[in-house]
């Protein structure tokens, strides 16, 4: 796990999930998925 | 008791059913693109996450997957606010990968067992059947004109 995020790497990043976003809907559209779960994750109390 | 709308137990996906038979809270994260029709519509594409949180009321038992079990609150994301909680909460894009790789399995199941329980593919074979059968009536028809 990175703790030491610098502004340069933080950017990096969005930039690689923004990528990755805009492929996957390309192929949701391109398949005909209208809906395709990426997590589940247990909410503790 | 207040009930708020979800998908239909058909469209549950393994992990979430198995969190529903477990009692537990969840959080599920969708893709989603402009809605599911008949249960949601989306102003465009986006990202989709709903917290269900777990009740216990004080009625006879129900199967698990009963709604009144569940207050669930949905919230929609746009593409830019998508990848600001993902940066925020470090969700890598390797592990969104991952995910729609699973998610698509569970999609594909899914259809798959609704095609089944609606008798598509019944419908599918016997339109085929037809087809065949009228293809063969006008080779017939061809090979007599000749």
């Amino acid at each position: 796990m990175v703790f030491w995020k610098t502004k340069n790497d933080s950017f990096n990043i969005k930039e690689e999930i923004k990528i990755t976003l805009s492929e996957l809907f390309e192929e949701m559209n391109s398949k005909g998925y209208n809906r395709i779960s990426v997590n589940i994750a247990e909410i503790s109390k | 008791m207040n009930v708020t709308p979800y998908y239909p137990s058909e469209l549950f996906v393994s992990d979430e059913i198995s969190l529903m038979k477990d009692k537990k809270s969840y959080q599920i994260a969708s893709l989603v693109l402009g809605g599911v029709p008949g249960v949601v519509n989306y102003p465009s594409f986006g990202f989709e996450c709903i917290n269900r949180i777990r009740l216990f009321p004080l009625l006879p038992n129900m199967d698990d997957t009963s709604p009144l079990y569940y207050a669930s609150t949905p919230s929609f994301y746009s593409l830019d606010d998508a990848v600001n909680i993902m940066v925020d909460s470090y969700f890598s894009s390797s592990e969104l990968k991952a995910g729609f790789v699973k998610g698509v399995k569970e999609y594909n199941r899914i259809t798959s067992e609704l095609f089944s329980k609606n008798c598509v593919y019944d419908s599918l074979k016997k339109l085929e059947e037809k087809n065949t059968y009228s293809d063969k009536i006008f080779d017939d028809l061809i090979l007599r004109t000749k």
